[in-house]
């Protein structure tokens, strides 16, 4: 019960800060007033037909923008298998969205086979610079089920969860498949994971190809001269390559 | 007023007292998130599956039992907790279920974390469920970055013991 009356306190807390108890101040990040899904990270092109692809990803808070209108302020950070048609999709992740429990991150993920419903799933409460591996793999080998699963990890490999099977198969995915790992935010105004004194790390990044080993493969900066368009990404939004299998990304607030 | 008997009857004073706060917050926050029409509570009357879901299952309570956490408040904190914008929410409806999520599985024990658990499940429609990774792809097939939303319903489930926000769901 003191857990409850904490929590409710809590929402109370927001409500006034949020403005709707009392006039408040734009967060740091702005109003929101450009929608559109800006992405910041690396990918493997569909031509090596990935059957998997996986990182270990930081939580990271950054500022969301207020007044989101019909779309929630978002951010996030995934790994993602995707068609190249754009049709078929699994990613899991974590994502932090203006609203949910005073702004706390959720891991999700997030499915869809051409033309059929999307599947969506929010669970848990990481906290600001937990890593955890987050693993969209095929499952074709010899005595598999032929289907693309969602594992969570811990950093480094252990202790995986077999978060979902998403019963899709993708070897009749159209336009290639792209194995990508990336940071997002829904609108201009937001800022994209990371910040300059914490940014947001993607280490350990591996693909599968065929029915392959995880293996290092050249990754691609994807950012406005992304073969696959993402808008024109802010300037204030940073990209920089560690290590061949290591990125970070972050933003500079406005 | 002795002492032993105070003690007790103030007790129960501050109880009420914290019950009718308690209720009042939550409809005060339910109508200061600007959600929808808030439709009666239902509780689920036989084994189903959600549309679309394929791990989680939903059986009715037993027929003596009192959620500890009431519809009013289960919306509320449904809002605080939605994964999206709750507020924009065109209509909100809480179900009470016992819910087992047949993919949480523990790593160390292998046993399922969501087993059983009685919960509101408060679906909420009229959101925008947003397309993770929509500008990744400039695909075909009506597919593209400007797609908007995946759909406009979630699904809130709220430990009726606790509060706790369990999970969210959607499959629209």
């Amino acid at each position: 019960m003191r857990n409850l009356l904490a929590r409710l306190a809590t929402v109370l807390g927001m409500l006034t800060l949020s403005g709707f108890l009392v006039p408040a101040s734009a967060s740091a990040a702005g109003n929101c007033s450009t929608w559109n899904y800006y992405q910041y990270g690396a990918y493997m092109g569909n031509s090596n037909n990935a059957s998997g692809s996986l990182a270990d990803i930081q939580v990271r808070r950054s500022d969301l923008c207020s007044n989101p209108g019909s779309h929630s302020s978002l951010g996030a950070s995934w790994s993602m298998l995707a068609a190249g048609n754009a049709a078929s999709y699994a990613q899991i992740g974590w994502t932090r969205t203006k609203g949910h429990n005073g702004g706390d991150a959720t891991f999700f993920y997030q499915y869809r086979g051409a033309g059929e419903n999307t599947h969506t799933d929010w669970w848990g409460n990481p906290s600001n610079g937990d890593e955890k591996r987050f693993k969209v793999t095929w499952l074709n080998g010899s005595g598999e089920d032929n289907d693309i699963h969602l594992f969570i990890c811990d950093a480094g490999g252990g202790n995986c969860v077999d978060k979902q099977d998403t019963g899709l198969s993708p070897g009749g995915w159209t336009g290639g498949i792209y194995a990508l790992s990336k940071g997002e935010v829904n609108n201009r105004q937001t800022d994209m994971p990371g910040t300059d004194g914490a940014r947001d790390n993607f280490n350990n990044l591996l693909q599968r190809i065929g029915t392959g080993p995880w293996e290092a493969h050249t990754l691609y900066e994807c950012d406005v001269d992304c073969p696959i368009d993402t808008d024109d990404n802010p300037p204030r939004f940073h990209f920089e390559w560690v290590s061949s299998d290591h990125f970070r990304i972050w933003t500079d607030p406005l | 007023m002795k002492r032993a008997e105070w003690g007790t009857k103030g007790r129960a004073l501050v109880a009420g007292i914290f019950v009718t706060a308690l209720a009042s917050m939550a409809v005060f926050v339910a109508s200061a998130r600007g959600a929808g029409q808030v439709a009666p509570s239902a509780v689920i009357t036989a084994e189903e599956t959600p549309t679309g879901s394929t791990s989680i299952v939903l059986d009715p309570v037993p027929t003596d039992y009192e959620a500890a956490i009431d519809s009013d408040l289960a919306v509320a904190l449904a809002l605080e907790a939605s994964p999206v914008d709750g507020s924009a929410a065109t209509s909100v409806k809480p179900t009470l279920a016992v819910v087992t999520n047949t993919q949480s599985h523990d790593v160390n024990t292998g046993e399922l974390t969501v087993d059983h658990v009685p919960a509101w499940v408060v679906t909420l429609d009229g959101v925008c469920v947003p397309v993770y990774g929509a500008g990744s792809i400039n695909g075909s097939d009506g597919y593209s970055s400007t797609e908007d939303c995946a759909g406009t319903q979630v699904n809130v489930i709220i430990d009726a013991t606790t509060g706790e926000f369990i999970e969210a769901f959607s499959d629209t």
